[in-house]
């Protein structure tokens, strides 16, 4: 995909998410749940925790910062032969680092709010006995959050996340694979700043 | 409720958006587990080496998924190693492509890539390795997955020392494929 292709994708997306209103209030939190992998063998379901910090940019438009350890659990398998027993190996763990794009009920006030999400973030995955992979990965999701007050709200997310990378030992392909992952979360956000 | 939806639909439309740009491949795939079981092996210091054989051809799971994998993620072993000598030992795992077969110990370490190396096993005793174990051995990972690539191989089992006698039995190659599950 070449550069003008990739401008104008990105200016679809905001023009796509982009709506009218007005208000400048920023927030900071934390969240915890679970990481589930999608479409893999070789792991299990793991934690996930992180921070992250919500700055408005236009309308229910906001950008957030986060930062992110989700670990997969380990996998294992029945062996036959002369085993006969189950083994496991460790699923591996993701540190990312990126921001979101978030778009709807964005200013967390008091009482019910949605917003959709689209991320991109730089992450390493690592797992004991082979080489640790860094690359950029893509995110989406939904969050569905309530404030209990105009300062402090909860929030319950699902996003899902793509690691996508290549094998260079592979003679016979050229196209990329990917690890896939679903997180489930709930965090606990501080809002400050001021309104219209 | 209305609200919701719109957002959600607008997640969604962006999200393709994004995916198409990504490709097709990077969506669709998955990791999938191959498992291989391999013939047991002896080797001792002045005898003549038999290597062992894989031929990824008559495996199912592999079979399956061949035409799209795009990588090897995971490489691990599982393998129970008798030392018979009265001096402990230093399990090593070789591999060569097919058309490289080795008959010596010398020509094994000076032309095979080396999988797994340390498995110290004391006198007279047998060592089980299991697949997590196995992580802290392994070698050479990006020149092993070349080898495999290539669909059949030999793989041999020799000690790090000299003289050596041992006997390696029950081994297992696990991998973990990427590619559409």
């Amino acid at each position: 995909m070449n550069l003008k292709a990739k401008v104008l994708v990105a200016l679809m997306c905001v023009l796509m998410l982009s709506t009218s209103g007005y208000a400048f209030r920023f927030s900071v939190g934390g969240f915890g749940g679970l990481n589930i992998p999608i479409a893999q063998e070789d792991t299990e379901s793991g934690t996930a925790f992180g921070a992250k910090a919500r700055i408005p940019l236009m309308g229910s438009i906001a950008i957030e910062p986060n930062i992110l350890f989700a670990k997969n659990g380990d996998a294992s398998y029945d062996v036959e032969g002369g085993w006969n027993e189950t083994m496991t190996h460790e699923g591996g763990k993701y540190t990312s680092f990126g921001v979101d794009l978030v778009f709807g009920s964005i200013m967390g006030y008091k009482g019910f709010g949605a917003y959709g999400i689209l991320g991109l973030s730089s992450s390493k995955f690592e797992k004991k006995g082979i080489p640790d992979l860094t690359n950029g990965t893509y995110w989406f999701g939904l969050g569905f959050e309530y404030g209990f007050t105009d300062q402090i709200s909860l929030d319950i997310r699902g996003k899902a996340f793509i690691f996508p990378y290549k094998d260079e030992a592979n003679p016979n392909s050229d196209d990329k694979g990917s690890r896939k992952n679903g997180l489930i979360t709930v965090g606990l956000n501080y809002y400050f700043g001021f309104t219209e | 409720m209305k609200n919701i939806f719109l957002i959600g639909l607008r997640t969604l439309a962006v999200a393709l958006i994004a995916f198409f740009a990504m490709g097709a491949s990077c969506i669709t795939t998955g990791n999938v587990m191959v498992v291989e079981y391999l013939d047991d092996l002896s080797a001792a210091t002045g005898q003549t080496i038999t290597s062992g054989d894989v031929n990824l051809e008559e495996n199912e799971d592999w079979q399956d998924h061949k035409e799209d994998i795009n990588g090897i993620d995971d490489l691990g072993f599982a393998c129970r190693i008798t030392n018979n000598s009265n001096a402990s030992a230093s399990g090593q795992l070789y591999v060569s492509p097919n058309d490289k077969d080795y008959t010596t110990e010398a020509a094994i370490r000076a032309n095979g890539i080396l999988v797994l190396d340390g498995i110290v096993v004391p006198a007279g005793e047998t060592r089980e390795i299991k697949w997590q174990e196995s992580y802290d051995y392994l070698k050479n990972f990006e020149l092993v997955k070349e080898v495999i690539f290539g669909e059949q191989f030999h793989y041999y089992f020799i000690a790090a020392e000299t003289p050596f006698d041992i006997d390696v039995t029950d081994i297992v190659l696990f991998m973990s494929i990427n590619g559409k599950p």
